[in-house]
């Protein structure tokens, strides 16, 4: 007996050790997340080039020669050279261009989204504090920084990640529009439609004219856009590279040819012109302030006899980009948008309610739940994420994949949502400049934080003035989804009291705003001519 | 009887990842058949600076990260060569400045067998597997503060065990661990990349290291190495967080000093204190225990020739523990 048990014994360890060698491979996950089918779209939105578009423009700006003017005949000797070298690279098919075909087969502006969201999430990291106590300013003009500025660009924090997903958000849209109003006018076929020998590798035939190529549009006013947001060389020739993919890959697919590509490409560049010129004048550069200013937000407070918001962190750091409630909004006015912002003071810290406020938030400190925990991560979106715009952006492509949108509209709802969340984090940055108001743990030291404690002010929650405007949005462009939209955005606002970051009056008055910021999206949205 | 404590806790920049792992767990000894040793474990791991990815730092946003555990370890003789052995570490964290909430709870259950495959005069070639399992949903995705890893993990394990003149010896031990992936509560982090899903991937680790010096019955002291390497080659990034998926790598020394009380029949109290040389993605840690551990012997029927207790030096009467409660070694 005694023998048996001992050789089986000397079995199972070497069966268990080989085991454990087998397992032991390259780790690798099944699904990282961005999985996407190929894009088939219920409705092409063949009339989408009469919606309106954000930016003023006309579609006579783009019919010029040096951007899309009318393109040759199918029948010219230009175009069958043309259909000569999509046949031929179809037939030089491979593995990475089958690859590429795919990837962005399952839809150019969510594959945009997706990169952007990555993008913020790899630039989300406050910068190290200098040797003297002082904190480097990220800069455009040294991204990698190699010049001496301490840090890298950009700090890809929410409110530069709500601007960045607006902006390429609305230029993605406007530049779209133009493309199927060209598309409209140009009525051009694709070559697979052209020349019946040539068969789509993987793609659907397309249903909608061929020039200017749509992909190729998306692919140039994208990159322009992304390449100046996310400068950095690694990040820059990551964009590059999927630029590149985006505008070939249905020249490989034999559906594009060389003329729709490069028309498209000038187009998106075009539109991306007329957008930045917006970007480079929202006020943005003096969102982040100077010391003297930093000073005068304390001391208008503390005149007030009121406590003013400081840095908890060691060393103390400068709030983040105090000025951006001054940064030009998309769907509202400056006096709408300050009228709005500053519709609700907080509670005096002197008051009884104050104090109960504070003794709850300890309450749901001292003794988390695992659920409430579980909220707090699950909403969190610190440093190092997407932020809070990222994670919204993220619902709405579980809802945009489901309806089956065509990419002008991918793009509108996009937008629509993007600028929305952008009019949210301008709003709540100028009433947490206004209030400047004290996080609970700087009224009482005790309050430990189940999730980083933000380095601004804490009246209103940002995540609840995001969250309400998303939902708010998403419920106008998704009703079937609006009991659940309400339900997350309930959820991520009570997941910062639940953390330990913010007052119930936080978290109340950041919904409130959020909700009257998301209606002004959704007056937008009625009257942009879509369907 | 066994030390039960000893390195327990990796310390990793939480620390918090630590597979509580019992000395026993890579030492050469084994109780006798029918006999059981079990003991408590008190560990203190503390860090004030630590690597991120390989620059060494300080954070005073967090001061110095203290991780406690109690740990309850068991090992049970079925026979003078096979053991089962199984712990159990309650652990907490804490930082000393900053804001962030400490964590406390039940952490992962370690279980395995330990085989003695080979033994010449003075050699023990001993193998072992065993895996461990979060005995509850604790907050992995919060290092480090977190108190483990919420990863199952399987790993096997061999160890030589040469024992020398004068009451000397030597153990070398290799492990290689693998883990599973980890869900947590939220659905996007970036690690190497962005990911959109609440999974994080799980590198294997390896870890090795040994142990010399005087090892008796009675008395112990020994000098202790350890190496860990975590595969993959994700590092903390600048001024982030660490990450369940990071490379914890780190290379360790310490001490074993442990003594059996007489007057305490045979009390056992060990203590460890080992310090993180350098590491990578981990904190520059100091690490101390104390243990006790008690062994029974559930045989009905013993003859005054059978071991009881620890076999210290297999194959020499004189030092494989004490041969009856009334014979016990002076």
């Amino acid at each position: 007996m005694k023998n048996i048990i001992t050789k089986n014994l000397q079995l199972a360890f070497v069966a268990i050790t080989i085991l454990v060698g087998v397992t032991a491979c390259e780790k690798y996950l099944d699904h990282d997340g961005t999985e996407l089918g190929a894009l088939a779209p219920t409705k092409i939105d063949d009339t989408a080039g009469a919606w309106k578009t954000y930016t003023s423009m006309s579609l006579s700006e783009f019919t010029v020669p040096s951007i899309v003017p009318a393109p040759a005949a199918v029948t010219s000797a230009q175009y069958l050279q043309e259909i000569a070298e999509v046949k031929a690279e179809v037939a030089n098919i491979n593995d990475e261009r089958r690859d590429a075909i795919r990837y962005w087969n399952g839809g150019g502006i969510l594959r945009w989204n997706q990169i952007m969201r990555e993008l913020v999430a790899k630039n989300n990291l406050p910068p190290v504090e200098n040797a003297n106590g002082t904190y480097p300013i990220p800069s455009s003009a040294d991204p990698d920084n190699l010049n001496g500025t301490g840090t890298s660009f950009p700090f890809s924090n929410p409110p530069y990640a709500a601007r960045a997903y607006a902006y390429v958000s609305v230029a993605q849209y406007d530049a779209l529009v133009e493309a199927m109003a060209l598309k409209k006018q140009y009525n051009r076929k694709a070559p697979n439609a052209v020349d019946a020998t040539i068969t789509p590798v993987i793609v659907a035939a397309p249903k909608l004219a061929s020039y200017p190529s749509e992909d190729a549009v998306m692919a140039a006013v994208t990159y322009e856009f992304m390449k100046r947001l996310f400068p950095q060389k690694a990040d820059t020739l990551y964009l590059y590279k999927k630029k590149e993919q985006q505008k070939w890959f249905k020249l490989w697919a034999g559906v594009s040819t060389r003329s729709d590509i490069e028309a498209g490409e000038r187009l998106g560049k075009a539109v991306f012109a007329k957008v930045f010129a917006r970007f480079r004048t929202d006020g943005m550069a003096n969102a982040v302030g100077t010391q003297a200013k930093w000073d005068s937000l304390t001391k208008r407070i503390e005149e007030k006899g009121e406590v003013a918001w400081k840095s908890m962190e060691n060393a103390p750091r400068p709030p983040m980009l105090p000025f951006y409630g001054n940064v030009g909004t998309w769907n509202m006015d400056r006096n709408a948008l300050t009228s709005i912002s500053t519709s609700i003071p907080p509670l005096a810290t002197n008051t009884s309610e104050f104090k109960a406020q504070l003794a709850e938030v300890k309450s749901y400190t001292d003794n988390p739940t695992r659920e409430n925990i579980a909220i707090v991560h699950y909403w969190a979106d610190g440093a190092g994420t997407h932020t809070p715009p990222g994670h919204w952006n993220q619902i709405a492509e579980q809802y945009i994949v489901t309806a089956k949108q065509s990419e002008v509209r991918t793009a509108r709802n996009y937008a629509l949502l993007n600028t929305a969340m952008m009019d949210a984090a301008i709003s709540c940055w100028h009433t947490k400049s206004y209030y400047y108001y004290p996080r609970p743990s700087q009224m009482d030291n005790s309050i430990k934080t189940l999730t980083g404690l933000p380095n601004f002010p804490s009246y209103t929650s940002g995540h609840s003035t995001f969250s309400a405007a998303a939902a708010t949005v998403l419920s106008y462009l998704f009703p079937e989804g609006a009991t659940s939209f309400q339900a997350q955005a309930d959820e991520a606002s009570k997941s910062r009291l639940y953390g330990g970051i913010h007052y119930k009056m936080d978290c109340e008055g950041g919904m409130k705003i959020g909700k009257a910021v998301g209606d002004k999206a959704v007056l937008r949205a009625q009257s942009d001519g879509v369907q | 009887m066994k030390k039960l404590s000893k390195y327990s806790l990796l310390a990793i920049l939480l620390l918090t990842t630590l597979f509580a792992k019992a000395q026993t767990m890579t030492d050469g000894i084994f109780m006798a058949k029918g006999n059981l040793c079990g003991g408590v474990t008190y560990m203190n791991d503390s860090w004030n600076k630590y690597w991120e990815g390989t620059l060494y730092r300080e954070n005073k946003n967090i001061g110095t990260i203290t991780t406690q555990a109690v740990m309850l370890m068991g090992n049970y003789g079925i026979s003078d060569r096979f053991n089962v052995l199984a712990s159990l570490p309650y652990v907490s964290t804490k930082a000393s400045a900053g804001v962030l909430h400490g964590m406390n709870g039940f952490q992962d259950l370690t279980m395995s067998v330990k085989y003695r495959l080979a033994q010449t005069k003075n050699l023990s070639v001993i193998g072992s597997v065993g895996g461990s399992i979060p005995t509850n949903n604790y907050v992995a995705d919060f290092l480090p503060l977190a108190i483990g890893m919420q990863s199952k993990t399987l790993f096997g394990r061999g160890v030589l065990y040469y024992t020398l003149p004068a009451d000397l010896a030597l153990t070398l031990h290799g492990t290689y661990t693998a883990r599973s992936n980890v869900k947590v509560d939220r659905t996007m982090y970036y690690s190497d990349k962005g990911y959109f899903t609440n999974e994080m991937m799980m590198p294997d680790m390896v870890n090795f290291g040994g142990k010399f010096g005087h090892y008796s019955y009675r008395w112990q002291l020994e000098a202790t190495y350890d190496q860990q390497i975590t595969q993959g080659n994700i590092d903390i990034r600048r001024n982030d967080m660490p990450g369940l998926c990071d490379k914890f790598d780190f290379t360790k020394v310490g001490f074993i000093a442990a003594y059996r009380v007489p007057q305490l029949k045979d009390l056992q109290i060990i203590l460890t204190g080992s310090k993180v040389l350098t590491g990578r993605n981990v904190g520059e840690s100091t690490n101390f225990s104390i243990s006790l551990t008690k062994y029974i012997d559930f045989r009905k029927n013993r003859t005054s020739e059978i071991p009881t207790g620890p076999i210290c030096r297999p194959g020499d009467k004189n030092h494989t523990g004490s041969m009856t409660e009334e014979h016990k070694e002076h």
